[in-house]
């Protein structure tokens, strides 16, 4: 046990040490380099830019159907196709959840963030900011029946307050209340705690208040003025290594985007964000693409796992001891670890070592390798659960080992295995929802898409949770009519 | 002439010593009863006859080779020459009565399968099981089940049948067609070795009697005499369980 | 004096009917030796009579009541006067010898420790293990295990003994040893009926027979004509395979 641990230690500490140092040698790279950085020239190579955003935060950015098509609208958008226009490159949208695009940011896996991202100083330290292109104001957001009852920063002391998570309102929601704050990752989550009275107010920033209020009439932003200072300065994100690259954003941003373009932007965005229409009709195509994607990770996942899980299955039941000793480190590392990480750790990892990879092979290559290790030790434990009686009739009978486990060994062991890696398969249908955090279009991400485009925060969730509870409870009901179909032979007649 | 020898076989599992330095050697048609009190290494002692268990030390002689330094691929072949009979029957629950029978034959021995089938129904009737050559061995008696497994081990056509305590895993009214079966592989002079509690078959079918106690072996050529007169208090004690 | 009435008592488990319409007297100090080829219903029968297993139709009489219908606590009450041997002795491991017996004396009974200690130590000292009551089950052989099973349940005083093939899951060695402490128990004029597979048992112990198949009872009074002349054709053939 310890010395496998002690492995994996090292391991962990390599790979560690592989990523602080690939960021080392970037920032040695962007102090040499004066015409041009490595995200420029990455951008002039390749002919495009590509840009991360969270398609979740109308007006800034958001989901919706264009004549039939999903497009990410918002006024983000045009500027981040002002920027390519005026770089003289295509633009490339990747939608990925907020939390992640720092990271994406920060390995190259997008040039530019483009989210609504006001400055921080602890971001700062992650990332160069440009210049802000747009200053949003905080506001106080609550139940239109309690305007009046925060409607003073002495009242707002004794509210209970909700911030999204490591936002830049998040410090300044716990300065202005006596009570704990309440933090939560996402702006649609914050305002249904609202609509359900599980906080008083709300503190962001007034253009996504604003979306708010034309959606529902149950809302009022009160009149309590927060000091201007906390406003958002809205900017765009590049790497710490591309000085020459924000210099050439701050450029465009200061001639062609700050200022009377932006209000213009501005102002179609609300009208886009507000377009009446059916919620089934308009989001349907949402849950279809999402319930496809979902189905997709997990047969791929499971597909490959089955493959690599044989590898480790025979591995462990090796008795050549550094094999098994491998396929034990593997299998316990994966069992041991988040999937959410290891999903982050292939997506950043690919990077770090110089493969670009889509956020959907990403996921799905994290899901096979963390199923791999599942589907090992159920094909370990099938094989094992066939009576030890069995082997010892067959090579009594003069089979040899290999004969013993194509012949009666296996066919006994698939009856224990399939029903089995049926469940994993259920699992991973579920897990699946892990990989949303990096952008893969399954059915969580367009979730989250679907609350953050229609400004209900209650219903999308309900309509994933029937989709995944029929995808779940049909294949296992399919399985479970399989499962009789293999057990025929076992059946006695007394 | 001897067809099997066994030599000082010594069996440890760790501290624990399960076989002591046993010696002994089996004539061709030889019924050998190998009795004692439970967990006193008669199984085991069969057991490491086709290496499904290895002796600690000792050697085990069959047609001039030493068993026990068999390469895995010479024990494939030797194994076809002793025919094991399993306590809980160990049939193939996956495979039809008739399969049972014939893989050996056709995978192991590479037999064609017309053949095969033919022998394979030839010991079944033996047995008297041949109209269950259809069925799985789930949704037959015990009785049924353990006369397949001798049929299927007689069909490999082996020089010894190694039984390992085939009654116990029985009910009682099934005990006694399978002793008929063995009786009549006896009568057909087949080198038999028997694990058992069943003391009428040792007393009537068996020519010699191996006595076990403590990893101790006693070989008694007359087994009506260890029967009437057992020489040794161990023996004494447990034939008065027994009887 | 009956003790025990079974009036037409009938268990069907879906379409497989297992007892049909069985009607038996049992007289205070009877030795019921229940007898029959595996899977007839012998083991469903004796387990209706302390409902462990529910009667599909019919009338257990105990002490002038329908154990079929009563309650749950009336059944606890019941179950005192019934003892009860596994033929998996089923005790508990994790408590000692000891505590095994002790155990029902102190949490059903509310007998005192110390009168409750000195109780199941006069048992076991009574089965001959009374050298064990600090070890755990795990320890024993399979026949000081019955024997302490049959301790546990002598010890709550019972009017009547129910053994459910006590002797089926004991090495063949161990068989005597228990049978020995069954046969002083009838000796004594203990109540008793046992489902068994020892025909010498039956046939020198028991008072009266009971022989069951395909779900039908047939009682014999006598025992010895039972043996010599089974008036049955089944029972003559279940004989012929036992005897």
């Amino acid at each position: 046990m310890k010395k496998w641990m002690k492995k994996v230690a090292i391991l962990l500490m390599a790979i560690g040490m592989f990523i602080s140092s690939g960021a080392g040698v970037f920032s040695v790279k962007n102090v040499s380099a004066a015409e041009t950085d490595p995200t420029l020239s990455r951008v002039k190579k390749s002919g495009k830019l590509v840009i991360g955003t969270a398609a979740e935060y109308a007006p800034y950015e958001f989901h919706a159907t264009v004549n039939g098509k999903d497009k990410i609208l918002g006024f983000d958008m045009d500027v981040a196709r002002t920027l390519a226009k005026h770089l003289g490159v295509k633009l490339e949208v990747q939608d990925m959840s907020f939390d992640s695009l720092l990271g994406a940011v920060k390995t190259g896996k997008i040039d530019m963030a483009i989210a609504g991202m006001t400055y921080t100083p602890e971001r700062a330290k992650e990332v160069n900011f440009s210049t802000p292109y747009y200053n949003d104001k905080n506001v106080v957001l609550t139940l239109k029946e309690n305007k009046n009852k925060w409607a003073t920063l002495d009242q707002i002391r004794g509210a209970k307050l909700g911030v999204q998570v490591s936002s830049s309102q998040s410090k300044l929601a716990s300065s202005l209340t006596d009570k704990k704050t309440v933090q939560v990752k996402k702006i649609t989550d914050l305002v249904m705690q609202l609509s359900q009275k599980k906080v008083d107010a709300v503190v962001l920033a007034q253009t996504s208040a604003k979306s708010y209020l034309t959606q529902s009439d149950q809302f009022a932003i009160t009149k309590a003025k927060l000091p201007i200072t906390t406003g958002n300065a809205v900017s765009t994100v590049m790497n710490k290594n591309s000085p020459v690259f924000k210099e050439k954003v701050d450029q465009i941003l200061k001639d062609h985007v700050i200022g009377a373009p932006l209000q213009k932007w501005q102002d179609k965005a609300f009208k886009q964000a507000v377009q009446k229409d059916s919620f089934i009709k308009k989001y349907m195509p949402y849950f279809i693409k999402g319930t496809e994607y979902s189905v997709g990770l997990a047969v791929i996942g499971v597909f490959f796992g089955i493959i690599l899980g044989v590898l480790f299955a025979l591995m462990k039941m090796s008795t050549i001891k550094p094999l098994k000793w491998l396929a034990v480190a593997y299998i316990e590392a994966i069992r041991g670890v988040p999937l959410l990480i290891q999903v982050f750790l292939v997506y950043f990892g690919t990077q770090v070592i110089g493969l670009d990879v889509s956020s959907f092979l990403a996921g799905a290559i994290a899901m096979f390798l963390n199923s791999a290790a599942y589907v090992a030790e159920i094909i370990r434990s099938g094989i094992q659960a066939v009576p030890a009686g069995q082997t010892e009739a067959a090579r009594s009978l003069g089979f040899t080992k290999n004969q013993t486990m194509r012949y009666m060994i296996l066919p006994q062991a698939i009856k224990n295995i399939l029903p089995a890696l049926g469940n994993e398969f259920v699992t991973v249908i579920k897990e699946g929802s892990v990989v949303s955090v990096i952008g893969v279009g399954e059915l969580t991400f367009q979730t989250s898409v679907v609350q953050g485009a229609s400004f209900k925060p209650f219903l999308p969730l309900i309509v994933t949770a029937v989709i995944y509870f029929i995808l779940t409870f049909g294949i296992t009901r399919l399985l479970n009519l399989f499962e009789k179909k293999l057990h025929k032979s076992d059946k006695s007649f007394g | 002439m001897a067809i099997l020898e066994i030599k000082n076989l010594h069996k440890e599992y760790g501290k624990n010593t399960v076989l002591k330095s046993i010696n002994a050697t089996v004539e061709e048609g030889d019924v050998i009863a190998i009795l004692g009190p439970s967990g006193t290494g008669k199984s085991t002692l069969l057991r490491e006859l086709n290496m499904l268990e290895y002796p600690t030390s000792g050697a085990v002689i069959f047609e001039n080779q030493d068993i026990t330094k068999a390469s895995e691929a010479g024990l494939d072949k030797i194994r076809q020459d002793l025919g094991m009979v399993f306590q809980s029957f160990n049939l193939f629950p996956n495979m039809t009565v008739l399969d049972n029978v014939k893989i050996a034959l056709t995978k192991v021995k590479g037999i064609a399968d017309d053949e095969a089938t033919a022998t394979a129904k030839q010991f079944l009737e033996k047995v008297g099981v041949v109209d269950k050559v259809d069925v799985y061995p789930a949704s037959l008696s015990g009785g049924q089940q353990q006369r397949v497994a001798i049929a299927r081990a007689l069909a490999m056509n082996p020089k010894i049948m190694l039984f390992d305590e085939p009654t116990s895993a029985l009910d009682p009214e099934m005990v006694g067609e399978v002793l008929k079966t063995m009786r009549e592989l006896a009568q057909e002079g087949m080198t038999m070795l028997v694990v058992t509690h069943e003391m009428g078959f040792a007393r009537e079918v068996a020519s010699k009697i191996w006595f076990m106690s403590d990893g101790d072996m006693m070989a008694y050529d007359n087994p009506v005499s260890f029967f009437e007169n057992p020489n040794s208090e161990r023996a004494q004690n447990f034939l008065a369980k027994m009887l």
